[in-house]
């Protein structure tokens, strides 16, 4: 019995030390800049930029990423923006890409955050409203921790407060050592599409489908879930604590998917009020939009030609805002 | 409670240290231990369950200290049918009442009349298949004088409920088990160090394996008229790994456990996808089911005893059974009904008991008639998981017919198909590199450092490629 006790403690033992080493190296080299995801993942580029400064940023959903040409906006204000927004991202997402990014030393002075209901109900719109990888390699800053909480269930809290380097194994696929050799050699090629189009989505994205939302569909009472709402409040805290400009908007849709909420009227009352009680500016671009479907890849996501409307009209009513309050 | 969860890899520790170290003095303290873990393992899941475990083995220890001291064969025989009519009463209210009411109605839709019979939203106990015929086993036995009626209650509830067997089989026999429960264990360490060696093997095939081969599995079924014939091809090609990693997985990680309290449970598989035809297949496959269906059914009906057609018609019944065993749906008895198909003409020409031994028995590669012969079982076994894995007999003959509809690549199923080969290949490798052992890595070398080598690369594989995201239950539990 002594034998076999032995045996298993050593083999134990060696397991968590095995563990706890590629935990650290994990925490090293999946949170340098310079070894990051790849080109086409968004939120990873984000968290990559380091000691910029922009003019202006936007940050959000897939709404807020699909939105915008970049390169034009820039252009036609004379700024330096970024666009910070990812696909399926609810607003602990975006919490935590704002906190990282202002802590890797960035500077925004406008941010433009994308508020809408779908976004305030990311679990119930989004397939995958919170992307926990992305945030494993900084989880020993308490915030990241924190807002991490929610999306574990209380054994997997236990388990990653006392072994908490047994996370990246449960992400195995996105921190295996094929991946670590991946972004090595993808940290050679320096040049990221997103470097070239400030965050802005490439070419050829949001482009195929048009309108795949069915008219008919029977409308659907919408509520906002509270982990949504209570780091919305965060990212306003946040923009204060750090002296940046928020400007809340919501970003153009086809009427016929306003029609799919029934409570849509209510709602958007709700945000309204609760932005206004906080001195946050909201803008919504529906009417800004030229608003048919030959502008959409879907209900809610411009195609390029509804990028380039929007970001004409955008411009304007940036140019508005800051006459009138900045 | 899963193997592969956080709650197992607590309670299995501390089970082993209170078994060994506290109430190893004392055999009834020792079996109340097992119990009560048994309990708590089960009562993980849903603890209400626990009442009707009890109560099903507690009629059947009163039934079978009752036939121990009954005579008459008559009332013995009412006996045994009080503890028939009551498991598999249980059984069938729990399993296929809806099963039954639903083909009733739909029966009589077929001529015309409308019945109206109320579903009932019952909840299945995990398990309830695999105790229930375990249960079975002992009243029986006894009945057949086969064993004494236990008097150790406690003993009895143990055997009954053995947490590492309890929900998914083996199942075991009252002749094997019973009496491993009755004599003081004594810990021994090659047994122990196979137990780990088991539990190993058991969670690669369950975690690498069989749980990344569900991803591409799920994805396929669940969208089979947006997939290409390739894809159709691999889902299901994946889904016999998926099977088998799953299943045989949690046996070996069971009999491995049992090892470590010092019991020995039966083998339940013995590389299946090895065999050479459908009759040595199911040699192979889920071995403790089948040896009850032939203990328990076919015999008794008269086996082969009375003739060829007799052996058929035996035959025939026992695969439809074994195929309704495993779930209230058409699908398992089709799945049945086909695989008794494949076994008619090896039984026909009495070639059914051809290859029993193991095979390339002593040599390192099967002769090419021989891999003709596994490829050509395997592509039958296959063919029948269509049937098993589908959602209803439609979906099964639309799936087949889509497997011939011309056009598709393999397009993006959320994981990809070369870590599933990956794993399958080691499986592979290792599975014939120990298929004539019952236990993988075993006296397999004799250098520790190339035993420990070995392990170390499977812990890594584990880690590093084993499905963690979305854990799957294991498969069986549904059973």
């Amino acid at each position: 019995m002594k034998h076999f006790i032995r045996n298993i403690a050593i083999g134990v033992g060696i397991l968590i030390a095995f563990i706890f080493c590629w935990g650290r190296f994990c925490d090293w080299y999946f949170a340098e800049t310079k070894y990051f995801d790849d080109k086409t993942n968004k939120r990873a580029w984000a968290l990559k930029l380091e000691d910029r400064k922009y003019d202006y940023g936007v940050l959000g959903s897939s709404r807020a990423y699909s939105s915008f040409d970049m390169v034009s906006l820039n252009s036609l204000l004379g700024l330096k923006g970024v666009n910070l927004g990812a696909n399926g991202s609810g607003y602990v997402d975006n919490f935590l890409v704002l906190y990282l990014f202002l802590a890797n030393g960035n500077v925004i002075d406008t941010l433009f955050l994308q508020v809408d209901i779908y976004s305030l109900d990311s679990k119930a719109n989004f397939s995958n409203a919170f992307h926990t990888y992305q945030f494993l390699p900084y989880w020993r800053d308490s915030i990241v921790a924190n807002s991490l909480y929610p999306y574990l269930d209380a054994k997997e809290r236990l388990l990653w407060e006392y072994l908490p380097d047994i996370r990246y194994f449960k992400f195995n696929k996105y921190f295996s050592p094929k991946e670590v050799v991946r972004r090595y050699q993808f940290s050679k090629q320096h040049v990221s599409g997103f470097d070239k189009t400030f965050g802005g989505p490439p070419g050829e994205s949001f482009e195929e489908g048009g309108n795949k939302m069915s008219a008919d569909r029977e409308a659907k009472e919408r509520s906002f879930d509270d982990l949504d709402v209570a780091y919305l409040l965060k990212i306003i805290q946040l923009c204060k604590a750090n002296y940046i400009y928020l400007v809340a908007y919501k970003a153009p849709e086809l009427s016929i998917s306003l029609k799919n909420t029934s409570n849509y009227s209510a709602l958007q009352a709700e945000i309204d009020e609760m932005l206004t009680q906080r001195n946050v500016p909201y803008i919504e671009f529906n009417e800004v939009s030229a608003g048919d479907a030959d502008s959409f890849s879907d209900p809610t996501h411009l195609n390029s030609r509804g990028r380039e409307a929007f970001t004409k009209s955008f411009s304007t009513e940036f140019l508005r805002l800051k006459s009138e309050s900045f | 409670m899963l193997f592969n969860s956080i709650e197992f890899t607590i309670f299995l520790p501390i089970v082993f240290f209170l078994y060994w170290f506290i109430t190893n003095n004392n055999l009834r303290l020792q079996n109340l231990l097992v119990v009560v873990s048994s309990f708590i393992f089960y009562g993980w899941w849903d603890w209400r369950f626990l009442f009707l475990l009890i109560f099903s083995a507690g009629i059947d220890f009163a039934v079978a200290r009752s036939l121990g001291f009954e005579s008459d064969a008559r009332k013995r025989k009412w006996l045994l049918l009080i503890s028939i009519i009551m498991n598999l009463g249980l059984l069938g209210f729990f399993k296929y009442y809806n099963f039954f009411a639903d083909s009733l109605v739909s029966a009589y839709t077929l001529f015309g009349k409308r019945l109206e019979i109320s579903s009932l939203r019952v909840l299945l106990p995990v398990g309830i298949s695999f105790y229930t015929f375990q249960a079975l086993s002992y009243t029986i036995d006894v009945y057949r004088r086969k064993l004494e009626p236990v008097t150790d209650l406690i003993g009895y509830f143990a055997f009954i409920s053995f947490f590492p067997q309890l929900v998914a089989g083996p199942i075991e026999r009252a002749t094997h088990m019973l009496p491993q429960f009755l004599v003081k264990r004594q810990f021994n360490y090659a047994e122990a160090s196979d137990g780990m060696r088991l539990i190993l093997w058991g969670l690669f095939k369950k975690l690498v394996v069989a749980d990344n081969c569900a991803i591409f599995v799920n994805a396929v079924f669940r969208n089979q008229d947006q997939a290409s014939g390739a894809e159709l091809i691999l889902g299901v090609f994946f889904f016999a790994f998926q099977i088998y990693g799953d299943f045989s997985g949690y046996s070996d990680i069971a009999i491995g456990t049992a090892r470590l309290f010092g019991f020995r449970l039966m083998v339940n598989f013995r590389t299946p996808y090895f065999a050479r035809d459908i009759a040595e297949f199911w040699r192979r496959w889920h071995i403790s089911l089948t040896t009850w269906f032939r203990d328990y059914v076919y015999i008794p009906l008269g086996g082969s005893r009375n003739g060829r057609w007799s052996a058929v018609k035996n035959t025939f019944v026992v695969f439809l059974l074994s195929g309704f065993w495993h779930g209230a749906n058409w699908t398992f008895i089709v799945w049945g009904g086909l695989n008794a198909l494949y076994f008619l003409p090896l039984l026909l020409t009495d070639r059914n008991r051809r290859n029993m031994d193991t095979v390339a028995n002593g040599r390192y590669f099967p002769s090419l008639k021989e891999l003709f012969q596994i490829v050509l079982t395997f592509a039958q076994v296959c063919f029948a998981w269509i049937f098993f894995r589908a959602a209803n007999v439609s979906s099964a003959w639309s799936y087949i017919k889509l497997i011939f509809s011309p056009g598709g690549g393999i397009n993006e199923t959320g994981i990809g198909v070369g870590l599933l080969f990956m794993g399958i290949i080691v499986l592979i490798i290792f599975e014939w590199l120990f298929r004539e052992s019952e236990v993988p890595f075993a006296r397999w070398s004799n250098s520790r450092f190339t035993r420990y080598t070995v392990y170390s690369a499977i812990v890594i594989l584990i880690l590093f490629f084993g499905a963690y995201v979305n854990p799957q239950s294991f498969i069986y539990f549904q059973f």
